[in-house]
């Protein structure tokens, strides 16, 4: 005889677990809220369904994620009508800088000195944790640890508990997916102040375009003296 | 010695799409010699991979400066808000 569910504790036994594995996917509150809510209530339904074979934490977990999947499934259809170069972990991950063969297809878009400067100002470490927050979440980790708190690559992979040349994977994207994201949001709309604040300093600096510049795009576009353009 | 220098010249003529990689591998301080070697030229003369080198060393040097309370928010290791809770229930009920 299977243990009988009981809705009204299902948040305080497994409230945190929940909400740990749903934020950690979709990385916003609103969106957590929704799929666990989305969650429970199938499960109220299927109430019935529930047969006891697992424990009830799992079988919560295996709604929730299939929710979060359909989610995941319905934002790429979405996105891929609407126009591109939104900062989202999906957007990041894309590989389009380079083409078949492996050459630059996409530049990097130049950043300009005031985002150099800025690391100094609390806008660009917002922007920074942000950006850090959009990585999946072992991505950010692996980086955290190594990048900012300066651990040592074995101790890292053991935390991790990855091999080596994972972490080294998982450094290479998070480095990719950060510029990228910094990139993005250098010129979108959250960056907006703090761009014209440096600007008025110096001048009215122009800066670069929203999103990568195409390879044939090459010294048409606004360019600035940039981070990485001359040394 | 004759590898040394093939391995540099195979690096220079690599697709810049194996650039971005041993860039990273460079940051993180493990990269060959001669692959060094072979990069640093190639970038002297590849305009974008000089500036996406800059970038990553900037991220790089950047990030030892994060804060904790930042590190600790990415890193989300909180529990479920007590008003999330609260609404979750109340709709729980409701049905």
């Amino acid at each position: 005889m299977p243990t009988p569910l009981d809705p009204a504790q299902w948040l305080t036994d497994h409230g945190d677990v929940l909400w740990r594995y749903a934020i950690a996917r979709v990385r916003d509150t609103h969106v957590a809220e929704e799929l666990i809510q989305a969650a429970l209530v199938a499960a109220l339904e299927s109430h019935a369904g529930f047969r006891g074979e697992s424990t009830e934490r799992t079988w919560l977990m295996s709604i929730l994620r299939h929710k979060i999947a359909d989610f995941g499934r319905a934002r790429r259809r979405e996105r891929s009508v609407r126009e591109p170069a939104r900062a989202t972990t999906a957007n990041l991950a894309r590989d389009d800088r380079y083409n078949e063969s492996g050459g630059w297809l996409n530049h990097p878009a130049a950043w300009s000195r005031s985002l150099a400067r800025s690391s100094e100002n609390d806008d660009f470490w917002r922007e920074f944790e942000a950006c850090l927050g959009l990585l999946p979440a072992g991505v950010a980790e692996a980086f955290i640890l190594r990048e900012v708190r300066g651990i040592d690559a074995p101790v890292a992979c053991a935390e991790l508990r990855i091999t080596p040349e994972n972490l080294w994977v998982r450094m290479h994207r998070a480095r990719e997916m950060l510029r990228k994201c910094l990139s993005g949001k250098l010129a979108g709309v959250q960056t907006g102040a703090m761009i014209q604040r440096a600007g008025a300093h110096k001048g009215g600096r122009q800066y670069a375009s929203q999103t990568e510049s195409p390879a044939s795009d090459r010294g048409s576009a606004v360019r600035t003296s940039n981070v990485g353009g001359t040394r | 010695m004759i590898a040394f220098v093939r391995e540099i010249v195979r690096v220079i003529n690599e697709p810049c799409r194996s650039h971005s990689a041993m860039m990273s591998a460079s940051l993180d301080g493990r990269l060959p010699r001669a692959t060094r070697i072979g990069l640093s030229i190639h970038m002297v003369l590849c305009g974008p991979c000089r500036r996406l080198f800059a970038q990553f060393t900037f991220l790089h040097k950047a990030a030892k400066e994060l804060g904790r309370e930042a590190q600790d928010r990415i890193l989300r290791t909180e529990a479920m808000p007590d008003d999330v809770r609260d609404r979750l229930n109340a709709r729980l009920r409701g049905r």
